[in-house]
């Protein structure tokens, strides 16, 4: 028995901090969970039969922090193109404000914890997790998109799926509404060059468009620099980034996808919009 | 002339019989005083001899005579030293903190230790009396090994006599070092700042966290575990508010270069005792070198480390530094809490830091923000 890594099936299958990778008796194919005691972040880790990839797709909750379901949820995918799949637990208590990456003080600071928990799954797995795939929901959205303007190099393809709302990519607004002056990440820097070559793909239902969500943010500074809802500010946001992007010379690479009768909610954007199949067809295009 | 002449005279003490004593003519020089302690037992005129930094705990009064042949200095030996040239260090730390200018003909009392400076020198103790080098400001007589091609050739000491016990035992540093006790239950924090390797920025990141946590409003020790005695990184701790300030002269030792891996625990521990007894809120510890260093290494995997050590900041000139030394902690299961150091001077390299290793950069402005000081304290940054 092996203490810091729970096979979630029930079976007590577990794998200690420091033990190695696949070939060497590492986690086998299924659901892990793997506690936070070394990275100070729980994940979920799901393996696939056979590795066939060796891509790692991170998947972060929103604020029902619905981790788990994140997994089930495109695990089949997973499956298919033979990838690995990291799905963080930032709970409310650790990480309050994981959303803005633990802005002023705000909790820990939660981008750097999901990198502990990348460079956790490579000494676990030996797969690259040097650039993983990231996808975010929601709240895990707002992170997501927020994590590559901070860590760019270490993001092959981005997705989002219905953010509340966005970083612009514009230096004029102080960090989080725009990319300057990021104090409250403690002198962390916004690469906003680099994370334009990223390329994204932005999901939002179509019916996701209520104003009167008491989750969305409303303030005024928002509602009027990004639309009023979530369709509207992802509209704003790849509009935004593609026009940065060609004034940098570089090609729009943000993509929007609306998702026909799906609203704000992630098992419907799946079951529903295919949301898993859209985000894997981003990855692997 | 005068201290020519009188040079002229002293030079004959080398060859003196192995127990000999001094007369007050040949130590007697006001302008050269240090204020050190007046004592009637005193070997006459050696209160007027200027020491090094880390010959600071001895007291003179034990003083009685000088042996000089047929003797193998030990590391932590007092010793009566000329300057026979000057070379890279041309002023000796006093134990003030003053930097005194030296001549050649000065007469110091300095100690026998062991040197390892990637910067400067390497230099271990002679196995005889014969001339070797001052290879540290702090007062460290050794014989040179190798240095670093931009420093110079070390000055030159031609030593004179051990100071010794009237029964001609020669006087060695842990004859004062401070008391071995029990290391409390109640022992507050223990922070540890580590790094790649000499001026890495490890004593500037240590007292920016003392200053945070004094902001904080706390009582804050602090201890040098390893390295060579000298007063610099003592004073900028010491500067930045730590209530006591202690380093392996306390616990005996001129410097920890080829010391045992068990002794140099038991100077951690000794320091630990010696702090915890002092009612304090946070210790911060500074572990010299870089982590490949041989004493370093052992320090940190040793036992009494991973009991009492509780949060790491780790310091490094460069990001891959940061990131090779971090790792090299956590393949041997130390958690590295944040990194620090000379990096933190350039926003690209904090940038490259951070984002490959998922660890908090702080700077000494960050250090010694008093939030972000407790934060690091209580393990919630």
């Amino acid at each position: 028995m092996n203490p810091s890594m729970v096979s979630v099936s029930g079976a007590a299958e577990v794998i200690s901090a420091c033990d190695g990778v696949l070939a060497q008796g590492g986690p086998q194919e299924g659901l892990h969970f793997v506690p936070g005691d070394v990275t100070g972040l729980a994940y979920f880790l799901f393996v696939p039969t056979r590795v066939l990839s060796g891509r790692v797709l991170v998947s972060v909750h929103g604020i029902s922090r619905n981790a788990r379901e994140h997994i089930e949820m495109f695990k089949r995918m997973a499956q298919d193109h033979g990838a690995l799949l990291v799905a963080p637990c930032f709970t409310a208590a650790e990480f309050p404000g994981y959303q803005r990456l633990g802005n002023k003080g705000v909790g820990p600071r939660a981008d750097l914890a999901l990198i502990r928990v990348l460079n956790d799954v490579h000494v676990r797995t030996a797969c690259d997790t040097s650039r993983v795939d990231l996808f975010g929901f929601s709240g895990g959205a707002q992170f997501a998109h927020r994590f590559a303007f901070v860590h760019p190099q270490r993001v092959r393809r981005l997705s989002i799926g219905s953010a509340g709302w966005y970083t612009l990519p514009d230096p004029a607004y102080t960090y989080p509404y725009g990319v300057s002056d990021a104090k409250g990440l403690y002198g962390a820097r916004l690469n906003l060059w680099a994370a334009l070559r990223i390329r994204v793909l932005v999901l939002v239902g179509e019916q996701d468009n209520r104003v009167d969500d008491e989750e969305l943010n409303q303030r005024p500074m928002v509602c009027r620099s990004q639309g009023p809802h979530r369709v509207a500010r992802a509209e704003t946001w790849v509009k935004a980034m593609n026009t940065r992007a060609l004034s940098a010379g570089q090609g729009g690479r943000v993509d929007l996808q609306l998702m026909p009768g799906v609203g704000h909610s992630f098992s419907q954007a799946v079951l529903v919009g295919q949301l898993d199949k859209a985000v894997f067809a981003h990855c692997y295009a | 002339m005068y201290r020519k002449a009188k040079l002229q005279s002293l030079a004959s003490l080398t060859e003196l019989t192995s127990m000999s004593s001094l007369s007050a003519d040949d130590f007697h020089d006001p302008a050269t005083a240090t204020g050190g302690e007046a004592d009637a037992n005193i070997l006459p005129g050696l209160a007027a001899i200027r020491r090094g930094f880390a010959t600071r705990r001895a007291h003179f009064s034990s003083v009685a005579r000088l042996t000089v042949d047929e003797v193998r200095p030990q590391a932590g030996d007092l010793v009566l030293a000329e300057i026979t040239s000057l070379g890279q260090h041309t002023r000796l730390e006093l134990p003030d903190g003053r930097r005194s200018q030296l001549y050649v003909g000065d007469r110091i009392v300095v100690t026998y230790g062991n040197r390892y400076a990637p910067d400067q020198f390497e230099a271990e103790v002679p196995a005889d009396m014969g001339p070797c080098h001052l290879v540290a400001a702090g007062g460290i007589a050794s014989r040179l090994i190798g240095k670093h091609a931009r420093v110079k050739a070390p000055t030159r000491i031609k030593p004179v006599g051990l100071l010794a016990r009237e029964d001609g035992r020669a006087l060695n540093l842990r004859d004062w070092s401070v008391e071995a006790r029990s290391i409390p239950k109640s022992l507050p924090p223990v922070i540890v700042v580590t790094g790649t390797a000499m001026n890495a920025g490890k004593t500037t990141a240590a007292a920016s966290l003392i200053k945070g946590l004094q902001y904080a409003g706390m009582r804050v020790g602090a201890a040098k575990v390893t390295g060579t005695g000298a007063g610099g990184d003592f004073w900028q701790m010491k500067d930045a508010g730590a209530v006591e300030v202690v380093d392996f002269t306390d616990a005996g030792y001129a410097t920890t270069y080829q010391v045992a891996p068990n002794d140099v625990e038991k100077i951690f521990v000794r320091l630990l005792s010696h702090l915890g007894g002092m009612h304090l809120d946070a210790i911060v510890v500074e572990v010299a070198d870089g982590v490949l260093q041989m004493e370093t290494s052992e320090l940190l995997m040793s036992s009494a480390f991973a009991f009492y050590c509780q949060r790491m900041i780790f310091a490094a000139g460069d990001a891959l530094g940061a990131l090779a030394g971090a790792q090299w902690l956590q393949q041997r299961g130390l958690r590295v809490d944040a990194l620090s150091g000379a990096f933190t001077a350039s926003p690209l390299a904090v940038r490259e830091a951070s984002t490959a290793l998922g660890l908090p950069v702080l700077g000494k402005k960050s250090l010694s923000d008093p939030d972000i000081a407790v934060s690091l304290l209580s393990g919630r940054l």
